[in-house]
């Protein structure tokens, strides 16, 4: 890349420098969760031991989760069953920290998709306005008329079952707030300064959308996607308790506790305690996170 | 330097504070003294950060949960009030001290009309009932010069123009008749002549009723047409103080000079 | 004097609907149409465009092809899209929502039978969640700071992380299993109990209207666990919002100015402030209601409650489209009803918008 006074060069920013300062990013974030109090750190440790014992499954469980006939049918924890088992005789820890990788792959995908899909949507929305924005705040209006779990039982239902469909479904629920949101962010800094300057500059307004305008607005969208998943993966807990989608026999939370629901309520409190307590540490842990961005989002403004 | 200690209402006696900031102690006020004269009108003049209304504030017992007084006193009726507790300012706010703030309609409850403030801060301080207290209210509002006071009483704040706001505001603070009335820039921001209508019926309101006054501005003009007393203030310490007429014809202090210079009160007087 | 240009001379009294609030309610009224209307034109996309090809539910597997057809147009599903969607328009309007595939009555009679089930639930789920969660706000933004008000931020952000089915099978284990004050998910009534006679569906206001005082107490306990749990869920978000509407509230000018007139701290939170901070809880008052709808589903699950929650769960393991889409599509078109309802409610509540 030759050195030039070429503006155009000098605001696109050569690509080995954008990953050094990626790099600088992530250390500096490294060094400031050292050093930070509140709840930032305590989220992300709890969504980083959820992640270990879930990965920890990947390669051992003390039997195997979709085993039936470990021991005796819905007994207490134990020596040998920590969690104890459920009614078929599956072993209740086994699979609870399995079902850790299903729900957080699920959760964690599905606000992805709907980060990246809403936000693209919500920046050309509030960027180029018109009819397009028009019609996208309508149609959000419409989506969000239906209640969030409503909505997704009726398109699930229309769907059928699947690890795609439910993960599309359930992207589905935040992306309006996305849309929103980054809409917002365009909205609001359309008009300063280095917008203008890039456009003036000659760069085509997709670019200076792109690369310019939505750089800067990644950490309310980091902090709402946190904050979201908090909600989602309650919702994907949801669907496998009703039993759509998700299939009733998954090694997933929400379907153990759909599973163990009878045995509970005559008195078998393991099998619906353990996976309730993993999704409500995922949950808090998202929120928690969510929560220590927005407050670190709100220090660097003032 | 020192004020006329015997007939004051309120005396302000080497009175400290800061804040409490996450980066430290600041220091805002160092060692005023004071004297509101009875039944006289007592000016603060300053910049803006000169800590006069700050000052207000702790006469008032109204200042911010990180300001902290470091020294000095504030003493009214043989107490010290700046020792007081919100329970004790609370028997002496609104009947024997009042305040009019600076933005009236940011001052004034949104939500709740004109004239149930006027009839709450009433029967706050007088027993009263409620159809008693809201004669007193448009009483009040007639004095201020409202005009058709019935109506604006169901009205709110945002319903008011800036100036009749301000008469609003007035009607508050008066409504108990208090005996020290503080007045904090009550013209900024107002057109230049609703600003006059005011001072006067301030003046007015203030002489038919001998009450003492503080009035808060930076506006030496109306200084010198309206008070009696003033104290010059910088960057939290007091630099000039004693009466008007003296001060603003021959200042001593460097500052109080300046003060007088940039806002070209010597050619306006002359 | 100077002659002072004063403000606009006054609107009438309050009451006497001006000009403008009638402008701003009919805006409100013309946007809740439009959006029930894209409500159920998307219902309409998903279903019918998107949707399977029901005729297999209800074929057999010999039928031929004239048979299949015989079904499709028994099912109305033979003409063209454009033709399909006007019928579905006008079945809606009037309020046909389609025929169940599992029980062949119409979707709409069903539902209106389970109606009351719910809302007694959904009503004192309610107002247990509001008047309890505004009030802990409140009272935690007024002690802010304090032992309360960190066990009040505790509790709430617990019950936005907290799956509500899981929450009330808990409560059973605990009240129900282990310490026996309240009975088990036997839905409205304990079992061998007989409803009261219908007046209102609301068994606690029908027993005590038609004099079967017997049933008050049964029908009391049973609703205890549901009404707390969603009650909760209704809450959390509300005393958050409120505590936190509250707090600004207190840190405004005009507080500043109550407290300076002497007025008593009683007068100052509980009026000069609240009135002002419940202005924002009002809007979020809306969404909650939306996700009242969503968890009556899963407490009418746990529970055994019937109603229109408990018809959606038997529909979608039965696969009774027109029974789900019924549900979704009545659920929603209430929503949007309500939230224009409270926005207008709103409307008036606040004075600057009002004149």
């Amino acid at each position: 890349m030759t050195t030039s006074l070429d503006p155009a060069v000098e605001i696109t920013a050569p690509k080995p420098a954008r990953l050094s300062r990626v790099a600088a990013a992530v250390l500096g974030a490294i060094r400031s969760f050292r050093s930070s109090s509140g709840t930032l750190p305590i989220g992300l440790s709890l969504l980083a031991f959820l992640v270990l014992i879930s990965l920890v499954s990947l390669i051992w469980t003390p039997y195997p989760p979709t085993a039936t006939g470990t021991g005796a049918f819905s007994s207490a924890p134990s020596g040998a069953h920590w969690f104890g088992t459920d009614a078929v005789g599956s072993d209740v820890f086994s699979r609870t920290i399995s079902a850790g990788r299903t729900d957080v792959f699920y959760t964690v995908t599905a606000v992805a998709i709907a980060l990246v899909i809403g936000s693209a949507w919500g920046a050309l929305a509030g960027f180029f306005g018109g009819w397009f924005e028009t019609v996208t705040l309508r149609l959000l209006e419409v989506v969000q008329a239906f209640p969030a779990l409503l909505m997704a039982l009726l398109v699930i239902s229309i769907l059928g079952p699947g690890t795609f469909n439910v993960i599309l479904v359930v992207a589905i629920l935040p992306l309006p707030d996305f849309v929103r949101l980054a809409r917002a962010e365009v909205l609001t800094k359309k008009t300063w300064q280095f917008a203008e300057a890039a456009r003036m500059v000659g760069n085509p307004p997709l670019v200076v959308l792109f690369k310019h305008l939505m750089p800067n607005s990644w950490r309310p969208l980091l902090a709402y996607a946190s904050i979201s998943a908090a909600w989602v993966c309650g919702n994907i807990a949801a669907l496998g308790f009703i039993g759509v989608g998700i299939q009733p026999d998954a090694v997933e939370w929400g379907s153990m506790i759909a599973r163990g629901e009878s045995d509970v309520v005559a008195g078998a409190w393991w099998e619906a305690l353990f996976p309730g307590l993993g999704v409500l540490v995922l949950a808090i842990g998202c929120q928690l996170v969510g929560d220590g961005i927005a407050a670190r989002n709100r220090g660097e403004q003032r | 330097m020192t004020a006329n200690e015997a007939g004051n209402l309120l005396s302000v006696r080497g009175y400290s504070g800061g804040f409490k900031t996450p980066s430290g102690f600041k220091h805002v006020l160092d060692d005023v003294s004071f004297g509101l004269r009875e039944s006289a009108m007592t000016a603060i003049v300053g910049e803006t950060g000169s800590g006069k209304t700050l000052l207000a504030l702790s006469m008032m017992g109204l200042t911010a949960s990180t300001f902290v007084k470091t020294g000095g006193s504030i003493e009214y009726a043989g107490d010290d009030i700046s020792t007081y507790d919100d329970r004790a300012y609370r028997r002496i706010r609104g009947g024997e001290f009042a305040m009019a703030f600076q933005d009236a309609r940011a001052a004034l409850n949104p939500v709740i009309s004109v004239g149930k403030q006027l009839i709450d801060a009433c029967r706050a301080h007088q027993r009263v009932s409620v159809a008693q207290a809201r004669e007193i209210a448009e009483e009040m509002l007639r004095k201020v010069r409202v005009p058709e006071p019935a109506q604006r009483m169901r009205q709110f704040p945002h319903e008011f123009s800036g100036g009749m706001a301000q008469r609003v505001m007035l009607a508050l603070a008066l409504v108990c008749q208090p005996k020290l009335l503080i007045l904090d820039e009550p013209t900024t921001g107002l057109d230049v002549t609703i600003q006059a209508d005011i001072m006067e019926l301030i003046v007015d309101l203030v002489r038919s009723s001998g009450m003492t006054t503080c009035l808060i501005t930076h506006d030496l003009g109306v200084v010198a047409e309206t008070c009696d007393d003033v104290v010059v203030m910088y960057r939290g310490k007091v630099r000039e103080i004693g009466p008007c007429a003296q001060i603003l014809q021959y200042p001593e202090d460097p500052y109080t000079q300046q003060l007088l210079r940039s806002s070209r009160f010597e050619e306006l007087s002359a | 004097m100077a002659v002072e240009i004063s403000a606009p001379p006054p609107r009438s009294l309050h009451g006497i609907a001006v000009p403008k609030v009638a402008n701003v309610i009919g805006r409100r009224i013309l946007g809740a149409i439009l959006v029930i209307w894209g409500v159920v034109t998307l219902t309409f996309l998903l279903t019918r465009v998107f949707g399977g090809d029901p005729v297999n539910l209800f074929a057999q597997p010999t039928a031929t092809l004239a048979d299949r057809e015989a079904i499709r147009q028994r099912l109305g599903l033979a003409d063209p899209i454009p033709v399909q969607y006007v019928n579905y328009l006008r079945d809606v309007i009037h309020g046909n929502l389609g025929t169940s595939y599992l029980t062949f009555r119409p979707v709409t009679s069903d539902l209106l039978t389970r109606v009351p089930a719910t809302a007694e639930l959904a009503t004192y789920a309610l107002i247990f969640g509001v008047v309890v969660g505004v009030t802990v706000g409140v009272l935690s933004a007024v002690f802010e700071g304090s032992i309360f008000d960190r066990a009040v931020r505790v509790f709430t952000s617990a019950g936005l992380a907290l799956p509500q089915f899981w929450v009330a099978l808990m409560l059973i284990v605990i009240f129900f299993d282990q310490l026996h004050v309240l009975p088990g998910p036997t839905g409205r009534l304990p079992i061998g109990v007989l409803p009261p006679p219908k007046v209102t569906g609301f068994y606690l206001i029908d027993s005590i209207i038609t004099g079967h005082l017997s049933i008050l107490l049964p029908a009391l306990r049973q609703l205890i666990l549901p009404v707390l749990v969603l009650g909760y869920g209704v809450a959390s978000p509300l005393a958050r919002g409120a505590r936190a509407s509250m707090i600004l509230a207190l840190k405004a000018d005009y507080v500043r100015t109550a407290r300076a007139l002497g007025l008593s701290r009683a007068r100052i939170w509980f009026v000069y402030a609240f009135r002002n901070a419940i202005l924002p809880v009002i809007t979020m008052f809306a969404g909650t209601v939306a996700w009242t709808f969503s968890g009556t589903v899963l407490i009418e699950g746990v529970f055994g409650w019937p109603g229109v929650g408990q018809y959606a769960l038997n529909a979608l393991e039965n696969s009774d489209f027109p029974a789900i889409q019924g549900f979704v599509l009545y659920a929603s078109i209430l929503y949007v009803i309500i939230y224009q309802l409270l926005d207008i409610a709103y409307t008036f509540a606040d004075p600057r918008i009002r004149s």
